[in-house]
């Protein structure tokens, strides 16, 4: 009967995305054709926030910024170390979690203002299968012992590393979403579960689920088969309005509250789009559906948007084995391959839309940069006039190892 | 000393000529904006389109180019993603620096189709080049066009090193090529036009499957791989060589390989015959040592003069790989390979020896003379099924069946003189007969790991085979004794002698065990394995003996050496293995330490059954034994890798029922062995290090690896020999225990190139020490004998473009043996080798060669030399050879080794070529693909 009813589901969706997909505006994407473009085409508004100079913080070629309520945040992963900044780049603290055992990392909870480290506890090797039977079971005391949960307070000045109480919304990967909705988007299979149905995207108040879209079979999902999957989600600078996409789908939906409506369709190649048999025909195993994804590392596996405002829409695009940033300028609907866009001499010769090590607070984009980089290209360009933000930074003649922070906006 | 002064004076001349060189600065920018383009691709060509330089621009968009040659016309190729294409032609006269700035256009487009060939690039975690950025002669091979890459070193040895790693695996669209991984067969036979792009990544290594500790990914438990991936239009076509020679003294040669392939299926077949040493025994080996590669031709295909004896070699096989599967990657396996080989060999060796001993009265000398007819004939046949379908599994299975016929006929005279050259003893020894084996044997392997069954991981092997040998000689020996007359003996001894022997091996890895023992328990990060291993082995002997009696002439049996002997050995082994990874990756590399330790025990049941009463013997045995590894690895990205590790264990063994009772035969009165029932079992302490360096800079034009191993052994109760020299200079030897005895071994390497532009300078050192103290008796008197080996060999070569090539080597080596007890000798000797070898390209066709090598033995009152020279004319297309080899030109050479043993010293001198005169003819059949490949040379712009 679930099964039937699951079925039912899938159709009228299907219909429904059928009849709104003539609204749906498309952006061809060709991989092997996307253009180049200079970058000051792009963004503009580049600022620099010359960060204290302290031994406690060096740049690292995986070092990127947070920015939380009060300060600048700078991660080290390999580290293991987070560098507190104020928002005028003052030094406040290093924190080093070194000693959390296991692969635990930050995340930062905004409507909180707190730092939370969570997940596996590393006295226990788990399996998938112990990983599913575990948050089966959740509630059992006995499967706490499994998760680790430790949490940082930004607004208690001490950010002493606190040990916590994992809770439902932790083990079932619930953020928060807005108001007092949590929303989880984790996409399994197993023959664990006893209940076929599911859903790929789900909201929860109080622990308890409301509302659930698109319905899969989490026992046997032909798509989703053999590896778990994720629904992804673009916040926008508008409240309750966010960007949502599926896996193996090339629509980027709209979703307002509660409602979803496809947005935009990524229309890619043939040669890049997945068969219909991935969709129809069963993997034997995991081991042929993993041979699969390696073998046409080009299909498509997923949209990820970043960011969107009136004149560019910023994605990123999965493939089975790759994946590529690229930038969708409305006006000549045409997409530019971020690593194809190179910095030019008005923005120092910065290549800013780099794939790696971007993050955004609402329209500001935030990279850090090695102070070396600024100070030997204004070495070398004396003409040049240094920013009035950076001009006592560099003649303080900092190590080249300091970080900076640099804030951009993408044109509008 | 001549040819080494020549090679240094043309070495040196041609570094003087290069330093005479030209340089180019400049920078690349927008035309419009004047933004610096950071990463465009600049390219110098020469005039034949050979790539002679390549550089990224950098931040700035500068380039800077030195060492740039003089009075040649050069091509500077500009190219930037989305920009038009900007080249120029260049002519420095003299040593300066010239400037070139260059403004680039974006294209018209804006949607860009990228065009240009870029030489080299990573793709995620895969170096790949793009042979078509390479502008060579339409007949190049891949090695050739590898040459040219920076970072990649292609060794005087054939080895290929990337960034400093060893290439370990090539293969073609995902698969071993012809059966193999060997680099050799592909690189030096496919023409560089054939190949769309190759790429270079670490794999997994698959004899870890099922191992502890896989799923971490360890870098040191991966190969560096290189796959050559195959244009559509080449995945089809053969390539081979045919060729026949004659020469003086009847001198001849003649080779066959034709190998062919498709997407699915290679086969391969290959023969040749000759009578000047060329070793053509094995197929792969022929397959490797005729290749189509020509501007640096392998001088060491050709007859040897090294090997003993005139040997007349024949051989003919093939070789046919299947794979069920069109898979382009390694991952996927289902692949059959059948071979076959026939072989055989004609051998006729007279040689010399001169051997020093020393004893308690006085040293002997012994001179030792023989010759020697052997004639062998085998057939190799094997099958090889492997079936994998991800790293984490993995199922092979081997067969083969050999089968060998071989007859031989000796004669041997040996003198025994004291240090006043007093004749003592002689012996004259001759020997005929015939032999045959029979061997088939089975090789299994299963391996499995699962994440989410870890319980389930294993490694399980299997082994079975059978030998059967029988064999049938007559031996006459006549020893006259100068000093006991009456001791003289004459035999005249006929051995039957049949074999068979059973062996069966099983091992299984059960690394699940942790999860079994511990649940989902991490065990603080600690892997536990469980090993099983069972053997049995057995071994069924019959000798039937008889003697001839002069006197009734007639034979009769030998009753003491004729006898029926069975053993079977059942050995069981379990082991228990902890290990612990820790490993650290930060931003500029990766660190680890591994520590792992085993206890073993084994259970051992010796049963001996014979027709010799005191044989039959039932031993167990228990022994509890344990192993040690301590392994660091440091590696930071583009710079350097170390790894350097620490090995123990302790074992134990036990005296065989042969050196217990031992069966005493007296035919060869110098070595006459006499068992001892009293011999204790033996207690081994190892320690071993072993420890490896390389550069990994890929923008460096020098790349340097290094590696030293060594290992000290100490036994105790070891067995030795106590020796008596009889009066009547007959030489008896008893199995004794001594107290403990110690040896240690030391190898080390180090390796350097630097290229300059197209051409390439290495520098290869590699040595080894042997030090080995065994406590003996000589005549009664309780001694420690030392003995130690120390060779060293230097190497130099020189490839200027692919013009020259030149190689100088130089071979030391020193034997030496020492006795501790009063009134023995100590003896030395050493030998040298200096090589010198020169390759001039003349024009594409022509290729002259020359090798020299001079030889100085202590033994020898003065060096001799070995020169030999070649010319090689390619025409038909490149399709057709003719090479005239000239060899021994001074007709001086001689085969002389040296060697130690805990006695004394022996050099030891024999027959083998000399001085000829060969004209060879061979064609080289290729296409690849419908139309030959070698003519459409051009470049493919389909990169992205």
């Amino acid at each position: 009967m679930n099964c039937i009813r699951g079925l039912f589901l899938i159709a009228c969706s299907l219909s429904i995305a059928l009849s709104t997909q003539s609204q749906v505006q498309k952006i061809y994407l060709h991989p092997k054709a996307a253009g180049s473009e200079k970058q000051s085409k792009f963004i503009d508004s580049v600022r620099f926030i010359p960060l204290e100079v302290t031994p406690d913080a060096q740049f690292t070629q995986y070092s990127n910024v947070e920015v939380t309520r009060d300060y600048f945040m700078i991660r080290n992963y390999q580290a293991k170390e987070l560098v507190l900044y104020d928002k005028q780049g003052r030094y406040i603290k290093k924190i080093s979690y070194k000693k959390l055992a296991g692969d635990l990392y930050p995340a930062y909870d905004l409507r909180t203002n707190q730092l939370i480290f969570f997940g596996y506890n590393s006295t226990y090797a788990l399996t998938p299968k112990d990983q599913i039977k575990i948050e089966m079971d959740w509630s059992s005391p006995k499967n706490k012992k499994y998760f680790k949960k430790y949490s940082i307070d930004l607004n208690d000045s001490t950010f002493a590393i606190k040990k916590e109480k994992p809770e439902q919304k932790d083990i079932i990967r619930a953020y928060h979403f807005y108001d007092d909705i949590y929303a989880a988007g984790v996409i399994k299979t197993s023959e664990l579960f006893t209940d076929s149905l599911d859903y790929e995207y789900k909201l929860y108040r109080d622990n308890k689920f409301i509302k659930g879209f698109w319905p899969y079979n989490r026992i046997n999902e032909l798509k989703y088969q053999y590896q778990p999957e994720s629904i992804s989600i673009g916040r926008t600078d508008t409240p309750y309005i966010n960007y949502i996409t599926r896996p193996y789908s090339d629509i980027i939906y709209k979703m307002v509250h509660d409602s979803i409506t496809p947005y935009y369709q990524v229309v890619l190649p043939l040669e890049n789009s997945l068969p219909q048999s991935f969709f129809t025909k069963p993997f034997k195993n995991k081991t042929e559906k993993d041979n699969f994804r390696r073998n046409n590392g080009m299909l498509l596996h997923a949209i990820h948007p970043m960011y969107e405002n009136d004149r560019f829409l910023y994605f990123m695009v999965a493939y089975l084995y790759n994946w590529e940033a690229y930038i969708y300028q409305k006006q000549t609907q045409v997409t530019h391959k971020a690593k194809n866009i190179k910095g030019d001499s008005s923005q120092y010769n910065l290549s800013l839309l780099s794939d790696f090590g971007l993050t955004r607070n609402k329209d500001q984009f935030y990279k850090t940069q090695k102070a070396g980089d600024l100070i030997s290209y204004f070495e070398k360009h004396k003409d040049v006039a240094i920013p009035p933000e950076l001009e006592k930074f560099i003649k303080s003649n900092p190590p080249a190892t300091s970080p900076i922070i640099i804030e951009f906006k993408f044109k509008n | 000393m001549k040819p080494l002064t020549l090679t240094c004076f043309l070495l040196a001349l041609s570094i003087l000529t290069y330093s005479q060189s030209g340089k180019i600065t400049g920078s690349v920018m927008d035309s419009t904006s004047k933004t610096p383009l950071e990463l465009a691709t600049i390219t110098i060509l020469g005039p034949d389109s050979s790539v002679i330089a390549y550089k990224l621009s950098d931040k700035e968009g500068q380039f800077s180019f030195e060492k740039l040659p003089l009075r040649k016309k050069l091509l500077v190729n500009i190219t930037y993603t989305g920009y038009g294409l900007f080249h120029t032609t260049i002519q420095q006269d003299s040593a300066r620096t010239d400037t070139l700035n260059v403004l680039l256009s974006l294209n018209s487009s804006d949607a860009v189709i990228v065009t240009a060939a870029i030489p080299i690039k990573m793709n995620g975690d895969t170096l790949e080049i793009n042979p078509a950025a390479f502008k060579m002669k339409g007949d190049a091979v891949v090695e050739e066009m590898l040459n040219q890459v920076s970072g990649i070193v292609v060794w005087a040895d054939g080895s290929i090193t990337v960034n400093g790693k060893q290439v370990s695996n090539l293969l073609v669209d995902g698969k071993p090529f012809m059966g193999s991984t060997d680099t050799r067969v592909a690189t030096q036979n496919l023409p560089k036009a054939a190949i769309e792009k190759i790429q270079l990544y670490q794999e997994f290594d698959r004899s870890k499957i099922g191992q502890p500790g896989q799923a971490q990914g360890q870098p040191q438990d991966s190969l560096l791989t290189m796959n050559l991936k195959l244009k559509e239009s080449a995945k089809k076509g053969y390539f081979g060589k045919a060729g026949v020679g004659y020469g003086t003294r009847d001198r001849f040669e003649g080779d066959f390989s034709m190998q062919m392939y498709n997407k699915t299926s290679s086969v391969g077949i290959g023969g040749g015959i000759n009578n000047i040493n060329k070793s053509i025994g094995n197929l792969q080996e022929m397959f490797q040592n005729n290749t189509y590669r020509n501007s640096n031709p392998n001088l060491n295909n050709v007859g040897r003069f090294g090997t003993n004896g005139i040997n007349k070699n024949h051989s003919f096989g093939g070789v046919l790989v299947h794979n069920f599967i069109e898979s382009s990657n390694s991952r996927q396996n289902d692949r059959i390979t059948l071979n076959y080989n026939k072989s055989g060999v004609n051998a006729f060796v007279t040689d010399n020896s001169f051997q020093t001993r020393t004893t308690v009265e006085k040293p002997q000398f012994i001179h030792d003379e023989g010759q020697s007819n052997n004639r062998s004939d085998n057939h190799d046949v094997g099958l090889q099924y492997v079936k994998t379908n991800s790293y984490n599994d993995n199922f092979s299975i081997n067969g083969s069946f050999n089968t060998r016929n071989g007859s031989s006929n000796s004669q041997r005279f040996t003198e025994v003189r004291d240090s006043a050259n007093q004749l003592q003893s002689t012996n004259r020894v001759s020997s005929s007969g015939s032999n045959r084996s029979d061997n088939q044997s089975v090789r299994m392997s299963f391996a499995k790991s699962n994440n989410d069954a870890p319980a389930q991981n294993f490694n399980a092997r299997v082994n079975a085979s059978r030998d059967q040998s029988s064999s049938e000689r007559n031996t006459i020996s006549d020893f006259r004794s100068m000093t006991a007359a009456g001791n003289n003996t004459f035999l005249d001894r006929l051995y039957n002698n049949q074999s068979e022997r059973i062996a069966f091996n099983a091992e299984l890895s059960y690394a699940g065990f942790k999860r079994l023992l511990m649940g989902r328990h991490n065990l603080f990060g600690f892997n536990l394995s469980l090993d099983q291993s069972f053997n049995y082995d057995r071994n069924t002997d019959e000798a039937a003996v008889s003697d001839y009696d002069t006197t009734i002439k007639k034979r009769n049996i030998n009753e003491k050496l004729s006898n029926y002997n069975r053993r079977e050995l059942i050995e069981y082994t379990p082991s228990l293995s902890l290990m612990k990874w820790f490993s650290k990756n930060t931003e500029t590399g990766y660190r680890s330490i591994t520590m792992s330790f085993s206890l073993m025990n084994d259970f051992k049941i010796d049963k001996n059954s014979s027709s010799i009463t005191q044989r039959n013997l039932d031993r167990n045995f228990s022994f509890l034994r344990y192993s040690g590894w301590l392994g660091y690895n440091k590696s930071e990205w583009q710079k350097y890798q170390g790894n350097a590790s620490l090995f123990i264990s302790k074992t134990y063994g036990y005296p065989s029922i042969d050196r217990l009772y031992t069966i005493v035969d007296d035919i060869d009165a110098y070595n006459i062995q006499v068992g001892n029932p009293f011999l204790r079992n033996n207690v081994n302490h190892s320690i071993g290090l072993n420890s490896n360096f390389s550069t990994q800079n890929r923008k460096s034009p020098y790349s340097f690896n290094a590696g030293l191993s060594g290992n000290y052994n100490t036994s105790k109760n070891p067995v030795t020999d106590s020796t008596i020299n009889d009066t009547s200079g007959k030489r008896i030897t008893y199995f004794v225990n001594a107290d403990h005895s110690r040896n240690a071994n030391l190898s080390y390497n180090f390796n350097i190139s630097r290229k300059f532009g197209t051409n390439t300078l290495q520098l290869m050192y590699n040595g080894n020490f042997n030090f080995r103290e065994q406590p003996n008796y000589i005549d009664g008197i309780s001694n420690t004998s030392t003995t130690n080996t120390l060779s060293n060999t230097f190497k130099l070569f020189f490839m200027l473009g692919s013009k020259y090539v030149f190689s100088a080597e130089q071979v030391l080596q020193r034997n030496k043996s020492k006795p501790t007890a009063p009134g023995l000798n100590a003896f030395t000797n050493n030998n040298g080798v200096s090589r010198l070898g020169i390759t001039v390209n003349a024009t594409n066709n022509l290729t002259f060669s020359s090798t020299a090598e001079r030889v100085t033995n202590s033994n020898l009152d003065k060096p001799f030399i070995l020169w030999n020279s070649f010319a090689t004319y390619r025409f038909m297309q490149q399709q057709g050879e003719l090479k005239f080899s000239a060899m021994d030109l001074l007709k001086k050479y001689q085969n002389i080794t040296n060697s130690v043993y805990s006695y004394g010293t022996t050099t030891r001198i024999s027959n083998g070529l000399q001085q000829y005169f060969l004209l060879t003819f061979s064609y080289y059949p290729r296409k690849f693909g419908k139309t030959e490949i070698r003519r459409k040379e051009g470049p493919k712009n389909d990169w992205d």
